[in-house]
Order: structure tokens, then C-alpha cells, then sequence
């Protein structure tokens, strides 16, 4: 078999599949997303193979809502929680309206404007209710700095990686886990 | 710190590590996970930040 090919059904199965386990296991199945998120970049680059050059961003945003969709479900139809539901409904919309407005004028500063913080947000509540099932957000000060808190980071890496274009996972094998 | 040297522990501290040990060691990975989730990402991209990488 081709090894593009390879690489592209290996990326395709693995980005396809992983959100399932979100439904069995909410904030393992939520980090597990995240880590073949980062598998496609890694794939490519340990197979030497490039199947989606060109397409790599619309592929990757696409793959990347179709398992925040999933967990936004489980926010909207498991969490007991009105003001975590309503707030994880809100920040995904936010989010998928940003992914489509780029797609449609390819302006970068979107993502400024509608940074993934659904996704920490989403983890920090799945993460306290594995601890503590009954877990709620207690009041809108609350919520207003659980969102601050997990938003600040992701408000930085959207401006680095997405506005700036810097390329992250070369930074990292380079500097980090000093693979040349 | 202090306060701890006290005998102090915060109450929901606490409650969250009121179990067995098994349990507790999971706990304390799943609240490094959500530290580190939100976090160490956006350490990185300080980092790239502040070195100039592209």
C-alpha cells in the first residue's frame, strides 16, 4: 500500500474513532482525544509521510469539532450541572461559528475571537466530576473564573499557533524531546 | 505553609482526599491532568514567545 495512503487511514481511523470513548469515559476519553489530536502532526512526521499537505488545516479543524461535538453532548445530556451545560453549549457554538467563519474568509484573527476554551473548560468539569460525581459550579463568579482560568492559557496558544502560524510540534521534538 | 505547619488543611482540600489510598493517588492524577492540560500547552507557547522560534 501506498504509504501516504497508509498514513492517511492510520489518521483517519485513530481522529474517527477516539471521540467513541468519550462517550464510555468522559475525561479519559477526553484526554485520549487530545493526544491523537497531536497524533496526526507526529505520524506524519515519524513515517515521513504527507497526505494531507494543503488540506492539513481543514482536515485537522474538521476532526478537531467532530470530537469536541461529542463532548458537548455528553455536557449537554450527562452533566446534572445547568450552569456548566449551558456554559459548554455556549463556548462550543463559540467555537464551531469561529472554525466555520475562517474556513469561509481564511481571516487567522478569528481564532482570537473564538479560542477553544470549551475543550479545558469541558476537562475541568469531566476531570471534577470523575472525583466528585455531584460536582457543580457553584455561582456565576464561579463560573466566570473556572472560564478565565482554563481560557488564558488556550487564549495564548490559539494566538501563537493558529495566529501566528508558529509551527508548535517543531518546537517541541526540537527543543523539548530533542528529536532531530 | 504556615498554617499547615499548624496542622492546617483546607476543608475542601480535604474532602476531595477522604478516601483510600488507591483512590486518592487517582484523584491526584486526574486534578494534575486538568492543571496540566490547561497549562503546559500554553507554557509552551510562552516559551516559543520568548525565544523568537517561529
Amino acid at each position: 500500500m501506498d504509504k501516504d495512503l497508509f498514513v492517511l487511514l492510520l489518521i483517519v481511523v485513530i481522529r474517527g474513532c477516539a471521540p467513541l470513548l468519550i462517550l464510555r469515559w468522559q475525561f479519559a476519553g477526553g484526554l485520549l482525544c487530545i493526544l491523537a489530536d497531536t497524533s496526526d502532526s507526529i505520524l506524519q512526521d515519524a513515517l515521513g509521510a504527507e497526505p494531507l499537505a494543503g488540506h492539513y488545516h481543514l482536515v485537522d479543524k474538521s476532526f478537531d469539532i467532530y470530537y469536541l461535538a461529542f463532548e458537548c453532548g455528553v455536557a449537554l445530556w450527562r452533566w446534572t450541572d445547568p450552569l456548566a451545560r449551558g456554559a459548554a453549549a455556549a463556548l462550543f457554538t463559540l467555537r464551531a461559528a469561529g472554525v466555520v467563519f475562517f474556513e469561509l474568509t481564511g481571516f487567522r484573527g478569528t481564532f482570537l475571537f473564538a479560542p477553544n476554551v470549551f475543550e479545558n473548560f469541558y476537562l475541568f468539569v469531566a476531570g471534577m466530576r470523575s472525583v466528585d460525581p455531584g460536582f457543580r459550579i457553584p455561582s456565576w463568579r464561579w463560573l466566570v473564573v473556572t472560564i478565565v482560568a482554563v481560557g488564558a492559557p488556550k487564549l495564548l496558544q490559539e494566538y501563537v499557533m493558529h495566529y501566528r502560524e508558529s509551527a508548535t510540534w517543531h518546537f517541541v521534538k526540537e527543543n523539548i524531546l530533542m528529536w532531530r | 505553609m504556615h498554617l499547615r505547619s499548624f496542622g492546617y488543611c483546607s476543608p475542601v482540600i480535604r474532602r476531595y482526599f477522604d478516601c483510600g489510598p488507591r483512590e486518592r493517588v487517582r484523584r491526584a492524577l486526574v486534578f494534575l491532568m486538568i492543571f496540566a492540560v490547561a497549562y503546559v500547552p500554553g507554557a509552551v507557547t510562552l516559551a516559543m514567545l520568548l525565544s523568537g522560534a517561529e
